[in-house]
């Protein structure tokens, strides 16, 4: 309070004032639910019926649960595999149309419209796609002389791989822009500098355009954490979390908790542990920011 | 809607003798399917006036996430259209139907017994079944033909179903331009009493897991094997890709069709000639189909209870039974004890689904059913559907999860 007094001064009632609407909303459709589902995780809530306290219950059963294991593993399979590709790929393009290429307004367009169309609808085609008998990927792969083709999202073991192709796709471009950004804010007598003294192509991008890019890829890094940590709309549509819980994932069986099998407790406590983790692995970032991210400019 | 309960309180409170009632009433549906409804509910009115339904549509999709809302709030719709009835009424959700049966004398007779199994819960009955899903066979006569093929007649069993699926499927370079037949992914437990196995020794009040014993092991690897070794039908997740047993059918990627009667109106439109056939018997000479469709239901909460159920028992009584059975999409009536009922439903090939009908039984019904299946059996027979295990390894590895899941009930 004394730091926001300090802010504003005396215009407090004016700040509060203009702040109203998004406070109002953030309070009513995120701060209470939030603190609802914290505590609705500590009783047992079919959603129609009073719900009733079990204290630690819930979490005691997710330690139990097989299918939770699976789902956590396949979870952090999902982000490992997509937080990379979709940095690297995204820096790799940034760079890519950073140099004045001939049609670069065109590439970043390219680039950028599986950011900003739907989920549900790029999901939706890539379903299409990836069917194993219709599918245009098949057909191409049989063309080139693959004998023996997956079946992607009917198969345990090309499902995972079929969502997170469909996620890389999706977030690539959204991962470039911000690379552009950061790579257009570097001071262009740096690299004057290193022309001066002769610095190759790598050192370049090694001793300046890195270094210089890192507020931006730490925030694309933690932003990329988080979004993929809440994968649901692909998986819902793509596989229904198959086959056999191949792509079950944290959010979808929150939502089949407590959606379904109208659990309310027992999805709420899921929902604590992703909060959890995500909270955890943002901590741990911003803590160990300053060995790599560089503010200076 | 508070503030019309309040209105019509208030106009209750001061006009007794002309009382207005208001009974809200909730459904799905798409717009083909609307006008039965629309109906039914100009006709109570025009019969009742001083009663005025509110009316409450939503598609599909939208319909439970609004319902389960306006219910956790301890509102809702005073009648609603309803599936998964135990699930609701164990909730508490859901106002037993019995004590209004026996005090209006409503002839619960007249209903398909087995088809009232599924609305019940705990020995009450909760909702009144407004139509069943009965399948069929439905088939592409001009694909028999051009195959030299004799069409499918009520003495089929399994083995003409799978012969002449193989020999309608036709394939290039790996991959299928035709499957002999396509199926709903969620009929499979039919397959299994056509066979004489079942999944819970009691659908209702299950004890034992029961499809991990060979008849049902079986059914669920003849399924498995059409799909995997003769390629004669697609996967599930392969026909929902291709639009399911609507499109394939309709487009001539599958020659056989095994669904309900809301496909009618869909392959109406067909460029080629089909007919319908009963299911096919099993081994044994079993027959069987599946029993239940959605049901009307009273709201624990309603307002004014009698007022409710007698526009409920108006809907699901024979008048409103044969509207249903006699609309252009029509619904194979579950009051079939009705001869006013059973003479309205004039769908073409009324009478195979009426004989259908009668082989209805109940596989499983009861509030934890829809965990059971997400959670442990759907995953188990994804592996047999995708051909990457065996319906006897798959099965084996569920059961003594599925049993403990029973055991905590």
């Amino acid at each position: 309070m004394k730091k926001i007094r300090r802010i504003f001064g005396k215009d407090i009632g004016a700040a509060l004032f203009f702040l109203m609407p998004a406070l109002i909303l953030f309070t009513v459709f995120t701060a209470i639910p939030v603190v609802a589902a914290f505590f609705i995780s500590f009783t047992h809530w079919d959603l129609f019926r009073p719900p009733t306290w079990v204290g630690l219950d819930n979490y005691t059963r997710l330690l139990h649960d097989p299918i939770f294991g699976k789902v956590m593993k396949n979870t952090a399979i999902f982000v490992l595999a997509t937080v990379p590709l979709q940095m690297g790929l995204g820096l790799l393009a940034a760079l890519a149309l950073n140099r004045g290429i001939r049609g670069q307004t065109f590439f970043r367009v390219a680039y950028f419209l599986p950011a900003v169309t739907s989920t549900i609808a790029a999901a939706l085609v890539w379903s299409w796609l990836f069917n194993s008998n219709y599918g245009l990927i098949n057909a191409g792969l049989s063309m080139i002389g693959v004998d023996n083709v997956p079946k992607w999202l009917a198969s345990t073991k090309w499902a995972m791989p079929a969502v997170i192709i469909v996620s890389v796709w999706q977030n690539v471009g959204y991962a470039m822009v911000l690379f552009l950004a950061g790579l257009q804010n570097i001071r262009a007598d740096l690299y004057d500098a290193a022309a001066l003294d002769n610095a190759s192509g790598w050192s370049r991008l090694w001793h300046i355009t890195l270094p210089m890019l890192s507020p931006t890829t730490f925030f694309v890094l933690v932003i990329s954490i988080i979004g993929s940590f809440q994968v649901f709309e692909l998986v819902f549509i793509m596989t229904e979390a198959g086959p056999a819980n191949a792509t079950n994932t944290l959010v979808y069986y929150i939502y089949q908790n407590g959606f379904q099998f109208y659990q309310m407790g027992y999805a709420s406590a899921a929902a604590m542990i992703l909060f959890a983790i995500v909270l955890l692995i943002t901590m741990v970032q911003y803590t160990t920011q300053n060995r790599w991210v560089h503010y200076d400019t | 809607m508070k503030i019309i309960s309040l209105a019509s309180t208030l106009v209750a409170l001061a006009t007794p003798i002309m009382a207005d009632t208001t009974v809200s009433f909730a459904y799905w549906g798409d717009p083909a399917e609307l006008p039965p409804f629309e109906r039914l509910v100009a006709e109570y009115e025009a019969a009742n006036p001083g009663v005025t339904i509110d009316v409450q549509h939503a598609p599909w999709s939208g319909y439970w996430t609004r319902l389960d809302a306006q219910l956790a709030a301890g509102a809702g719709p005073d009648v609603f259209f309803v599936t998964n009835v135990p699930s609701y009424a164990a909730r508490g959700a859901l106002a037993p139907l019995d004590a209004h049966i026996n005090a209006s004398n409503f002839p619960i007779n007249e209903y398909n017994q087995e088809a009232l199994r599924p609305h019940s819960y705990d020995g009450q009955l909760y909702s009144l079944p407004r139509d069943n899903a009965t399948l069929v066979l439905y088939y592409n006569k001009d694909a028999f033909d051009a195959a030299n093929l004799s069409h499918p007649n009520d003495s089929w069993s399994w083995d003409e179903l799978s012969d002449a699926a193989k020999a309608l499927a036709v394939s290039s370079g790996g991959r299928t331009s035709r499957y002999g037949i396509v199926t709903e992914s969620n009929n499979w437990d039919v397959w299994v009493s056509q066979n004489g196995g079942s999944i819970f020794d009691d659908g209702i009040n299950p004890t034992t897991f029961k499809l991990d014993e060979p008849a049902a092991i079986e059914a669920i690897q003849y399924i498995g094997d059409m799909m995997n070794v003769d390629r004669s039908m697609p996967s599930y997740l392969e026909a929902s890709q291709s639009g399911g047993t609507t499109q394939m059918f309709l487009s001539g990627q599958a020659a056989m069709s095994i669904t309900n009667a809301a496909r009618l109106g869909s392959y109406a439109k067909a460029d080629f000639d089909w007919a319908i056939a009963p299911l096919p018997k099993g081994p044994q000479g079993l027959r069987s189909n599946v029993v239940g469709g959605a049901g009307f239901g009273l709201n624990s909460n309603a307002k004014d209870m009698d007022a409710a159920w007698d526009f409920l028992s108006y809907i699901s009584g024979a008048e409103g039974q044969a509207i249903f059975a006699s609309a252009a999409a029509p619904a194979v009536p579950a009051m079939n004890g009705n001869p006013m009922v059973q003479s309205s439903f004039s769908a073409p090939f009324a009478e195979v689904f009426l004989s259908e009908t009668d082989n209805g039984k109940l596989t499983a019904q009861f509030p934890k059913w829809v965990d059971l299946q997400n959670l442990y059996i759907q995953p188990a027979l994804d592996l047999v559907w995708n051909g990457e295990v065996d319906a006897a390894t798959a099965i084996g590895s569920i059961a003594d999860q599925v049993e403990a899941a029973l055991a905590q009930q």
